[in-house]
């Protein structure tokens, strides 16, 4: 992209005060405290959780070791969405961020500029990191890789341009037709040139099949862990869970393995003692819809605290973001990046393809594998594609016999009374049905 | 529920649902509405309850020993420390609707701060439910800041608006809009009357549009404060489409299906509300509660 033409906000130092600043850095480090503080409270936490904790604080150890790496030289690339293939940018030596934010405070700098006119919160708040410097960890990427998938993510990154290069990533949005898996895999080699250019590592073909393998290793491990997840009780919660998968996309993924396997040994351990994350008789829930990056665990935290437990999620910052592993056909390049190519395209369900029945296929799969008893479909303000997808999966479900709760939730702690009754009405309602269906069959067994 | 607890608990159970805008409190025995008191949520909600239960006591002549559960509902059951247990208003109003008629199929509940509107399934057991998104049209609290820009009690808004021949159209859906709209249909020198028939108009508009979201063609049993509103019934008559019935005292659904929820070995399912005096109405505007809350 070019850097003629007029500006968002070149000026990133002169237009906010530093009262402005502070206060926004003091109140995201603030609700980061708040919300770990939380998740530490649950009962029957693994103890291994405690890593995953300390890779995702505010200011924390993750942060100082890639200040670390990026004094000496290393370069770091930030990602707005899921389709990056990651494998990539570790095999050309460079350290990934996911940029996406989920701290409430930067969204309203992003309002001064933007104005408060109905649009998606994580992209203001990612904005608004970038333009206060409120997320120390944000202001260390020399590079954002960012797919031009829903319409706010596309002019986000387009905006962000002011700040730092980006490489805007041409997603077909059409999912048939040869066309379209095509223009993908270019798309993918020229990241592939434009990582090299910012390195100046050349990428091997034998660095990128292993990384590959590392990946594959955490997709079996995620796997594992989806198993255990669909226990009558089991020992770990749906926020839990999505903390330690939204941790790949910020840690050394062979790290992020090792931890994994001891939280896996620990959790089977917890199972075997038949201790539950839950409460007693919790109400089995899918989560799905519009993206939730820590520390926005609001929703979560609410289903959780409501009698509810979250068995699995259908969303881009949990169950998508390890779905599939890649898998390789033949020994050359060019298969290698078809291979790719296949993995960061044809599973992802977000609502920006068309046709996308993939999700809804997935969801009904997940709804009989997991035993869910009901749907919590959330969408942030300003998501058309999920607003727009919401009734079709919702007539779908009906016909399951799966009941959908749609909530509709914003950047703010203002609503979560109201979501709260919400769910806990249908928390209610799915015990009110389980006990009906019980006491039905009990008789029919008479 | 063991029968000897149930012999130690009191005969009477107490249903409290905790409003937006106004605190419902009913008796039962035996399945049998036995009394009921109505008054304005305050600050503290919890020691309201308390206060509304002792006032209800002494009308009744009873003793606190004599109430056996007492279930909370609304938005404040959660303050109010007196309560057994507490479920969701949700939850409450479709169980006092199903054991009104138990072949209702949809329930729209219209209240202070929400509309809900419940799918009912078999036995009673919510399918499906929807309420207002973060918008306050058609609420009681809508209707009060219309009544108070138009200068009528909100008892008469209902009857005032059967009088009119010709409804003006009120468009803005929002509550502030929707009075700057009034404010000027009143600067035009529209009559009274025809303007609170168009906002009737509106306000049904919105909960028929909501109805219909159910994708369900079944009764409708319309209850909450709103359905006291007899303009808003009458319009909701004219524009459902199927077949609507507004019980006695809809205001009080809620606490009714509170008071039958407590754990009790299982009442028979009566088909009609019982006859009970008209609840006394304390009259309150917005500004009298904008006011007290300004003290």
């Amino acid at each position: 992209m070019t850097n003629e033409g007029p500006r968002y906000l070149k000026d990133k130092e002169g237009y906010f005060s530093k009262e402005q600043r502070d206060r926004t850095k003091k109140r995201s480090k603030e609700m980061e405290a708040a919300v770990s503080a939380t998740l530490k409270k649950q009962k029957n936490r693994p103890k291994a959780m405690s890593y995953f904790d300390e890779l995702h604080k505010y200011e924390g150890a993750r942060y100082h070791e890639l200040k670390e790496f990026h004094d000496k030289g290393g370069k770091i690339v930030g990602t707005l969405c899921v389709m990056v293939p990651l494998e990539l940018v570790h095999a050309s030596g460079a350290q990934v961020i996911r940029m996406c934010s989920g701290y409430y405070e930067p969204v309203h700098p992003a309002n001064e500029l933007l104005g408060d006119a109905g649009l998606c919160p994580m992209v203001k708040s990612t904005l608004g990191t970038q333009m206060v410097s409120s997320n120390p960890i944000v202001d260390l990427v020399d590079m954002v890789a960012g797919p031009a998938t829903c319409d706010g993510k596309m002019k986000l990154a387009e905006i962000l341009e002011d700040w730092v290069p980006v490489v805007m990533m041409n997603i077909p949005r059409v999912k048939v037709g040869e066309s379209s898996s095509k223009l993908w895999v270019k798309e993918i080699i020229h990241l592939k040139t434009k990582l090299e250019e910012l390195t100046g590592n050349p990428i091997k073909k034998s660095t990128l099949r292993k990384e590959i393998k590392k990946w594959n290793e955490a997709n079996q491990h995620w796997s594992e862990l989806l198993k255990i997840r669909k226990a009558d009780k089991p020992p770990i919660s749906g926020r839990d869970a999505m903390l330690v998968v939204q941790a790949t996309q910020i840690d050394r993924i062979d790290r992020w393995n090792k931890k994994m396997k001891d939280l896996l040994l620990e959790l089977k351990k917890l199972e075997k003692k038949g201790l539950f994350a839950g409460e007693e008789g919790a109400a089995r829930i899918l989560l799905a819809g519009s993206p939730m990056m820590y520390p926005n665990f609001k929703i979560p935290t609410i289903i959780e605290e409501s009698g509810g437990t979250i068995i699995t999620d259908e969303l881009c910052t949990g169950y998508r973001l390890m779905a599939d592993p890649v898998i390789v056909d033949g020994m050359s390049k060019k298969e290698i990046y078809e291979a790719l190519a296949e993995r960061y395209f044809f599973p992802c369900s977000c609502p920006c393809f068309s046709p996308n029945d993939e999700r809804i296929r997935r969801m009904k799969e997940s709804i009989k594998v997991f035993g869910i008893e009901g749907v919590v479909f959330h969408t942030l303000r300003g998501c058309h594609l999920n607003n727009l997808e919401a009734t079709k999966i919702e007539l779908a479900l009906r016909e399951e016999g799966i009941p959908m709760v749609k909530l509709e939730s914003e950047y703010d702690e203002g609503d979560i009374e109201q979501v709260r009754t919400r769910v806990e009405a249908f928390v209610e309602m799915i015990k009110a049905r389980r006990e009906f269906k019980l006491s039905h069959t009990a008789e029919e067994n008479k | 529920m063991s029968t000897t607890e149930d012999v130690n608990r009191g005969p009477y159970d107490l249903g409290i649902d905790v409003g937006a805008i106004s605190c419902k409190l009913l008796l039962l025995k035996d399945g049998k509405i036995v009394g009921t008191k109505l008054g304005n949520t305050s600050m503290e909600p919890g020691k309201l309850a308390e206060i509304l239960m002792k006032e209800l006591l002494e009308e009744m002549k009873l003793d606190r020993k004599d109430i056996g559960y007492i279930v909370a509902t609304g938005q404040g059951r959660r303050s109010v420390e007196i309560a057994d247990m507490a479920r969701t208003e949700i939850t409450s109003f479709a169980k006092g609707a199903y054991s009104i008629d138990p072949e209702v199929e949809v329930v729209a509940d219209i209240g202070g701060h929400g509309i809900r509107v419940m799918k009912m399934g078999e036995m009673g057991i919510i399918s499906d439910f929807r309420t207002n998104d973060k918008c306050s049209t058609g609420t009681g609290c809508f209707m009060d800041t219309m009544a108070h820009a138009l200068e009528v009690e909100i008892e008469d808004v209902g009857e005032r608006s059967l009088h009119s021949k010709l409804a003006e159209h009120v468009n803005a859906t929002c509550t502030v809009f929707a009075e700057s709209e009034v404010v000027s249909l009143i600067a035009k020198g529209k009559v009274t009357d025809d303007i609170l028939a168009g906002l009737h108009q509106m306000v049904s508009r919105k909960i028929v549009a909501l109805v219909n979201s159910t994708q369900c063609k079944g009764k409708v049993l319309v209850c909450g404060g709103v359905a006291r509103n007899v303009g808003v019934v009458e319009e909701l008559k004219k524009t459902m489409n199927r077949e609507m019935i507004v019980p006695d005292l809809p205001q009080m659904i809620g606490a009714y299906g509170a008071a039958l929820m407590a754990p009790r070995p299982k009442y028979a399912i009566k088909p009609n509300l019982p006859d009970v005096e008209e609840v006394k109405v304390v009259k309150t505007t917005f500004l009298d509660r904008f006011l007290r809350w300004k003290k």
